[in-house]
C-alpha cells in the first residue's frame, strides 16, 4: 500500500513549503488519543471498522 | 433619526450588563445548562447587543494598540510600483518577492476572508461594521487614531474562516499569517527611514509618528514563526514580549531588555497551537487548549495577551480597559454567543445514513461521552417523525461538565508546557489582577465540546491529525505528513467520508 507521498491530490500550487505538515517534527506530533479510548487497558481493538464508520457518521451530525 | 438610534443602544447597554457573570474558579455550568447569553439578556438586548459584538470582532477597538500601519500612506506605497522603499523592504525580509503589491493581495496574503453578501441568513450574517458590504476583509480594522487611520488587525483574523465560499465567524482560521506579518515587520520596519517614507507616500507628519511609534513598539515584541500554516505563536510571542519588558507590574518599556531578552525557552522550544473555536466558550468555565486560565473573563484576557504582542503601554491599555468595558461586554456576550455551521448547511441530508449516525450514537456513548459530554440528538425526542430530513439531525441538547475538565491522551505535550513560561509573568501584572485572570500551567488538554466537530479538521490542539478516520487509527499507522490547505472547495479539498483534508490513505476503504 501506498504510504507516501500523501497529499497527491493536493495541486501543485497549493502545496507551499510552508503549509507542510510533517508529525515527526517537535510540537507537531500525532501521538496519543487512542490506547483505552479506541482500546482496553491491554491495548485490545474495541471497535471494528464498521463501528468507526458509525461513529463518524454521528459526528457528522454535531 | 441616528441620535436616536444612538441614544437607544446607549440605553440599552447601560440597563443590560446588570447582571456580571461569575467568572471566578468556583463557577460551576449546570449541566445541560450553557451560557449562550453569558449577561441574561432580554431576547431583544441579545440581539443588539450580539451584533454590535460582532463589530468588535471584526475590527478592533482597541486605540491605544501599540501597532498600527499608516493606512493612506500604505495605499499610496502600492500605487508605486518598483519604489526604492519596496527594494529596501525586499533585502531585509531576503525575498525576491512577497507576492503582496495592494491592500487587497496584502489581505488575501494574511489569510483573511470575505464578508458574506447581503443575501447571507442565520450564522452566517455577519453584520457590516458600517452597514454596508466592506471592501475590507474580516479581521481588517482601519481604525481612527489621533495620528490618522491606522491599519491593525481584529480577533476576526484568527476567529474567523472560509469554509467552502461562506465565511463563518468563530471557526479556525485554517491558513492565517498573522505571526509572519509580526515576523516581517520586525525584520523590516525598523530600517524604514522616514523621509523616504514621507516623500513615497506623502505621509502627513501625524503618520510619520505613527510609523516611528510602531517602530518604537515593535522593540517590545518579540516573535516566532509558528512551524507550519495553520499553526499560531500568539502565546509564546506574549512570552517573549513579556521577556523584552520591565519586570514591574506593568512590565514597562526597559531599552534594557530589549537589547537584552530575559531567556524564555519558547525562544526555541514549539509551543503551536490553533486558534480555538468560539462556540465553545458557552459550556466552558476555563479557557484555552490546555484550561490554563483558570479565573477572568478569557475576553478581557484575549485583549490583554493581543497587546501584550503588539508592545503597548500597559498603563494606557489598562486606561483604555476601564473606559471600555461595556465594548468589552458587547465582544464577549457575542463570542459565547457563536453557533457551530451544521453540515447540512453545505451538504444534502441525505447523505447522512441515519441509522448508522443512530448507531454511532450509542458507540459515542461508550467511548467518548465521558470526556467530551453527552449530546441529545432531535431524533431522540417524542416528536421525532414529525421532524424535517434537515431538523432530526439537529443537536437538541448539549451536557458537558460542571467544571471543564484537562485529561492527557497522550498528545504532543508541547503547548501545554508552554504554560510554564509565562504563567507567573502574567499573573503578577497589575491589569491581570484587575480583571482577576489567573493562568495555571496544567498537564494535558481539555477534552472539547465537539460541536461542529466535522469543520474543524485538521483535529487536535496542535493540527497534527487531518481526518477523523486518522483519528480512528492506532498512532504508529496515522498519516505523517500532509498539505495544510484551506476550504475552498468541497468536493476538491474535503474527504466528506473521512471528514478532513483529502489524502491518499484511507483505513476504511477495502485498500487500506
Ligand atoms: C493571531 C491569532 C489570534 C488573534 C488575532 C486572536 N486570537 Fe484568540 N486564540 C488564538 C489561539 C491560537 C488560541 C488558542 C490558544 C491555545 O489555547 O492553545 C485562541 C484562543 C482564544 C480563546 C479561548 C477559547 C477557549 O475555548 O478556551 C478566546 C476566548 C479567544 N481566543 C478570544 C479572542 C479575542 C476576543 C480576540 C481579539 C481580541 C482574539 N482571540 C484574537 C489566536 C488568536
Ligand atoms: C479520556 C478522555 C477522552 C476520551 C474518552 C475521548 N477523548 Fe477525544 N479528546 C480528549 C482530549 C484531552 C482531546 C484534546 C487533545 C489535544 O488537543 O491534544 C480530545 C480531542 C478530540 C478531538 C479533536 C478536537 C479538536 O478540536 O480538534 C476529537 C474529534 C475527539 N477527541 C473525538 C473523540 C471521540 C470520537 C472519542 C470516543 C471514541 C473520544 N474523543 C474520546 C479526551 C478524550
Amino acid at each position: 500500500m501506498c504510504r507516501f507521498p500523501v497529499g497527491n491530490k493536493v495541486p501543485k500550487k497549493r502545496r507551499l513549503k510552508e503549509a507542510f505538515f510533517n508529525t515527526s517534527k517537535k510540537g507537531l506530533r500525532n501521538t496519543g488519543h487512542y490506547r483505552r479510548i479506541f482500546t482496553d487497558k491491554n491495548g485490545n481493538e474495541l471497535l471494528t471498522k464498521e463501528n468507526k464508520k458509525d461513529l463518524i457518521m454521528f459526528l457528522k451530525t454535531l | 433619526m441616528k441620535k436616536l438610534i444612538l441614544l437607544s443602544l446607549f440605553m440599552t447597554s447601560q440597563m443590560a450588563f446588570s447582571y456580571e457573570p461569575d467568572w471566578s474558579r468556583n463557577t460551576q455550568i449546570k449541566p445541560g445548562d450553557n451560557r449562550e447569553n453569558i449577561y441574561n439578556l432580554s431576547e431583544e438586548e441579545f440581539q443588539e447587543i450580539t451584533q454590535e459584538g460582532y463589530k468588535h470582532a471584526l475590527v478592533y477597538p482597541v486605540t491605544v494598540s501599540g501597532l498600527f500601519i499608516p493606512y493612506e500612506p500604505m495605499v499610496n506605497f502600492f500605487k508605486e510600483k518598483d519604489n526604492n522603499l519596496m527594494k529596501l523592504i525586499l533585502s531585509k525580509i531576503g525575498e525576491k518577492t512577497t507576492g503582496i503589491d495592494s491592500v487587497e493581495s496584502l489581505y488575501q496574503w494574511l489569510g483573511l476572508n470575505k464578508y458574506n453578501d447581503e443575501d447571507a441568513i442565520g450564522i452566517y450574517r455577519i453584520p457590516y461594521p458600517e452597514g454596508y458590504k466592506p471592501d475590507y476583509y474580516m479581521g481588517a480594522s482601519i481604525v481612527e487614531t489621533k495620528w490618522g487611520k491606522g491599519l491593525t488587525f481584529s480577533c476576526a483574523t484568527c476567529h474567523s474562516a472560509n469554509l467552502f465560499g461562506t465565511s463563518v465567524m468563530g471557526l479556525t482560521n485554517k491558513v492565517v499569517k498573522a505571526n509572519r506579518l509580526f515576523d516581517m515587520a520586525k525584520k523590516f520596519v525598523p530600517f524604514v527611514p522616514p523621509k523616504m517614507f514621507q516623500n513615497l507616500t506623502g505621509a502627513t507628519d501625524e503618520e510619520v509618528e505613527m510609523l516611528l511609534r510602531t517602530k518604537q513598539n515593535l522593540k517590545s515584541v518579540g516573535v516566532v514563526k509558528p512551524q507550519v500554516l495553520g499553526l499560531d505563536t500568539s502565546l509564546p510571542q506574549v512570552a517573549l514580549s513579556l521577556a523584552r519588558r520591565g519586570k514591574d507590574e506593568y512590565a514597562s518599556k526597559s531599552k534594557f531588555y530589549q537589547t537584552f531578552p530575559r531567556q524564555n525557552i519558547l525562544s526555541h522550544e514549539v509551543a503551536d497551537s490553533k486558534p480555538a473555536v468560539w462556540w465553545n466558550l458557552k459550556y466552558k468555565t476555563r479557557w484555552l487548549s490546555d484550561g490554563s486560565i483558570v479565573a477572568g473573563n478569557p475576553i478581557f484576557t484575549n485583549f490583554l495577551w493581543n497587546e501584550l504582542g503588539r508592545g503597548t503601554d500597559l498603563r494606557e491599555l489598562e486606561q483604555w480597559m476601564k473606559d471600555s468595558q461595556d465594548t468589552i461586554r458587547e465582544l464577549t456576550a457575542a463570542a459565547f454567543s457563536t453557533k457551530p455551521p451544521a453540515w447540512t448547511d453545505f451538504f444534502p441530508a441525505d447523505s447522512i445514513n441515519l441509522a448508522a449516525a443512530k448507531r454511532g450514537e450509542q458507540i459515542f456513548k461508550n467511548r467518548c461521552q465521558k470526556c467530551h459530554g453527552q449530546y441529545t440528538k432531535a431524533w431522540s425526542t417524542p416528536n421525532a417523525e414529525e421532524l424535517s430530513q434537515v431538523d432530526i439531525l439537529k443537536t437538541v441538547n448539549v451536557k458537558y461538565h460542571k467544571v471543564t475538565p484537562v485529561k492527557d491522551v497522550g498528545t504532543d505535550p508541547g503547548r501545554y508546557e508552554g504554560t510554564k513560561a509565562f504563567a507567573s509573568a502574567l499573573n503578577e501584572l497589575k491589569i491581570s489582577k484587575w480583571m482577576k485572570t489567573v493562568v495555571e500551567p496544567q498537564k494535558g488538554y481539555v477534552p472539547p465540546p465537539l460541536d461542529g466537530i466535522w469543520s474543524r479538521y485538521p483535529y487536535l490542539h496542535n493540527n497534527s491529525i487531518p481526518t477523523l478516520c486518522d483519528l480512528m487509527t492506532p498512532p504508529n499507522k496515522r498519516t505523517k505528513t500532509f498539505y495544510q490547505i484551506p476550504a475552498e472547495s468541497k468536493t476538491e479539498d474535503f474527504d466528506s467520508e473521512c471528514v478532513g483534508f483529502r489524502l491518499e490513505i484511507r483505513f476504511l476503504r477495502k485498500d487500506a
